[in-house]
């Protein structure tokens, strides 16, 4: 019985209407406004609070998910801290989130140290941020808000020169402000 | 019928950067996610002829789709999320006439079709209150009393089913919490199935911050499991505290967590109480391009919590409710973490933005499994350049025996090696080599030895179009006797729409323990195809 209800719900899901290119992406195609992001607040770890919907609506914002133990993100966040020293002038913000477990959260300050982070970066031991903006753990994930406060893009993976497309992303969406 | 639905999945055009004019809003949005993995394994490489007396069908010849279809509603400050777990068996594996009871033991609450509710919530958040009614984590500072959560890579996603809320008032944070504890009642690795147990916990923290100048915490937690069939009644109770500076100075952060753990059970009619102290340290340095950790923990007694009121020395308890700091690499194989005491230091230089060297020793005493001394080092470097990145890690650990007969003695020795290059190619290509490895002694009384190698090397070809190819050989040389030694695989994988992945992988890959987040699991070997669907709407 069960096997034929799931397999409605799966066929059903497949077969529903699915976004096309030059569609917005998922969360935006239910509408989503700034007072409709769902919101998270979680401390730096420089111990100040950052609240999303402090920047929602104004700034272009992306999320980085990313962990001390995972590599690709080493190697992503020095380009992303780039960005954000060229761009925040302009209004962008750049969230590191970290998804390092307690067992490993004391890595996460000496490790952004090390590559020189001045962007937040925030501890999410809570999954707090993960399960509203990146249900499947993904490291590196990479979520992008623009200024109407909807996501226009979400990204898995790293791979050297993918830096330079979401750099023209985030400035497209600065720019057309 | 359900590759009908995959197959329209396929008919996806490839992501590209699309920006989109504002839409006018509606008062809500949603997201239907769905993740599904349609595999058959072929062989689970035990050369024991088939269907003897002592042949172990697990994971032999059979077929499973485990998906999970996850939904959320965003309304206002209101998210509601659920999501439906799916686990159905194809050809399961079943003992030969006359099996032994080991081998029948082995397939008992093994590959049995499920479908759960596993996570309902309804969240309100505004910025000064968060509630949830429903499932959710919880992690009580750095978790050395309670930590509840999920760790994906070794399949484990632990709950609450309750309530929770969390209010901030100015400097001060106030966390409230209690429900039964939902446990994931499959896991898909093995094809094991959980019952979830009756254990209520229920608990909080109060917390004052000065910024970057102060944090301070309490927290207390009780667990209070199901009552067993003997009578048995089980209660344990746990304290804690929390001093943190978190950048009062621009060199320097600080961060100290003590905690008592307590067990009361009365089983048989017999009363048993066991108690457990931890506390643990971490100074930050910064000075100049060098940053220096050091990390320091002082654990007596200090036992795992699992479900049912269990407590356990070991670490390898997949299901354990707390998990204080290692002050290791997360990657190591730690036998107890129970009764040590010990600490690190890790420098990391800066010299170049461009270069990065780290390295990290340790030294601890173990006073559980044998009273032993550890030695760990372990060093690396990571480096960019325009086109391309690498680093890579070596590092050592060793046990010695350090009373009586056994003084000296080496107990488990480690080397590991981790490399990982990637360099762009040409056009939207580039490449990814991933090797990653090491080598493993146990000895045991009076000079029984037995090493072993495990390890992967992989090498990627990646598309700026969001798709690669993976070309994988996998070793694991621990029981060549019983097992293959050497795996060969292909994967490929394409990311489609926003987030939406398909990956198919066919070949073999090697049996072992996979450690991640504090958590070491022994993973079967798997020889077959395998096809994942994650899809977004």
């Amino acid at each position: 019985m069960f096997r034929t209800i799931f397999f409605a719900l799966f066929v059903t899901a497949c077969a529903a209407p699915t976004s096309q290119v030059g569609d917005p992406p998922p969360a935006a195609a239910g509408g989503g406004s700034a007072a409709e992001l769902p919101d998270f607040t979680l401390d730096t770890i420089d111990g100040e609070r950052f609240r999303l919907s402090d920047h929602v609506g104004k700034e272009v914002i992306v999320l980085s998910f990313w962990a001390t133990w995972c590599m690709p993100c080493l190697a992503e966040l020095p380009h992303l801290e780039e960005l954000y020293q060229a761009e925040k002038a302009q209004g962008l913000v750049v969230v590191a989130v970290s998804m390092d477990e307690p067992t490993s959260v004391s890595e996460v300050g000496p490790t952004a140290r090390r590559l020189g982070l001045t962007m937040p970066v925030v501890l999410d031991t809570e999954q707090r941020a993960v399960r509203l903006y990146n249900r499947a753990r993904s490291a590196p994930f990479t979520v992008i808000i623009d200024r109407g406060g909807r996501i226009v893009s979400s990204s898995a993976g790293y791979a050297p020169g993918d830096e330079e497309a979401l750099a023209t992303q985030v400035r497209a969406l600065l720019g057309g402000a | 019928m359900w590759w009908w639905g995959w197959a329209l999945a396929l008919g996806q055009p490839a992501a590209e950067v699309v920006i989109t004019p504002p839409e006018p809003p509606l008062p809500f949005q949603y997201e239907l996610t769905l993740s599904s993995t349609a595999r058959w394994q072929l062989d689970n490489g035990d050369r024991t002829t088939p269907f003897v007396r002592d042949y172990d069908p697990t994971g032999e010849n059979f077929g499973d789709l485990v998906s999970t279809l996850g939904a959320s509603l965003t309304y206002d400050r209101f998210l509601a999320a659920i999501r439906v777990d799916e686990a159905w068996y194809l050809h399961q594996p079943i003992a030969a006439m006359g099996a032994s009871q080991l081998i029948q033991d082995q397939l008992t609450d093994r590959y049995r079709d499920q479908l759960r509710l596993e996570y309902a919530a309804v969240t309100y958040s505004d910025p000064d209150v968060e509630a949830t009614v429903g499932d959710f984590y919880v992690t009580l500072a750095r978790g050395m009393v309670l930590a509840i959560r999920k760790v994906d890579d070794v399949g484990i996603d632990n709950k609450l089913r309750g309530g929770e809320a969390k209010a901030r008032l100015g400097p001060v944070t106030a966390h409230a919490f209690a429900g039964f504890l939902n446990l994931k009642n499959y896991e898909p690795g093995t094809g094991y199935a959980y019952r979830d147990p009756n254990d209520l916990v229920a608990g909080g923290r109060l917390e004052y911050g000065l910024g970057r100048y102060l944090k301070l915490g309490t927290h207390a937690m009780r667990m209070r499991p199901e009552e067993g069939v003997n009578g048995s009644n089980i209660v344990i109770d746990g304290y804690g505290a929390s001093l943190e500076l978190p950048r009062p100075v621009p060199w320097g952060s600080f961060y100290a967590e003590v905690a008592r753990l307590e067990r009361n059970a009365r089983e048989g009619g017999i009363s048993n109480e066991r108690t457990g102290y931890g506390a643990y340290g971490a100074l930050e340095l910064q000075l100049g391009p060098t940053t220096l950790l050091i990390e320091g923990k002082y654990y007596d007694q200090f036992f795992s919590i699992l479900p049912g009121g269990v407590v356990s020395s070991e670490r390898q308890g997949i299901n354990r409710l707390s998990e204080p700091p290692s002050a290791e690499r997360p990657q190591a194989l730690l036998l107890s973490n129970e009764t040590v005491h010990g600490g690190r230091a890790k420098l990391d230089l800066r010299i170049w933005p461009e270069l990065t060297p780290y390295v990290s020793i340790g030294r601890y005493r173990d006073g559980r499994t044998i009273d032993s001394n550890i030695t760990s080092a372990f060093a690396g470097v990571r480096g960019r350049w325009s086109s391309g990145h690498a680093s890579v890690e070596s590092g050592f650990r060793g046990q010695y025996g350090s009373e009586g007969a056994s003084l000296g003695r080496v107990v488990r020795t480690d080397l590991h090696l981790v490399l990982d290059v990637a360099q762009e190619l040409f056009g939207p290509f580039s490449a990814e080599l991933f090797v990653s490895g090491q080598r493993v002694e146990e000895f045991k009384p009076p000079d029984d030895v037995t090493a072993w190698v495990e390890g992967r090397a992989a090498l990627s070809l990646l598309s700026s179009d969001r798709w690669s190819v993976t070309g994988a050989w996998e070793i694991y040389t621990k029981t060549p006797d019983q097992f293959d030694v050497h795996y060969l695989s292909i994967a490929g994988q394409w990311e489609f729409g926003e987030g939406n992945f398909l990956r198919a992988l066919y070949g073999g890959e090697r049996a072992g323990l996979k450690c991640s987040g504090g958590v070491c699991r022994f993973f079967p070997g798997f020889e077959g195809g395998r096809v994942e669907l994650v899809f977004r709407l």
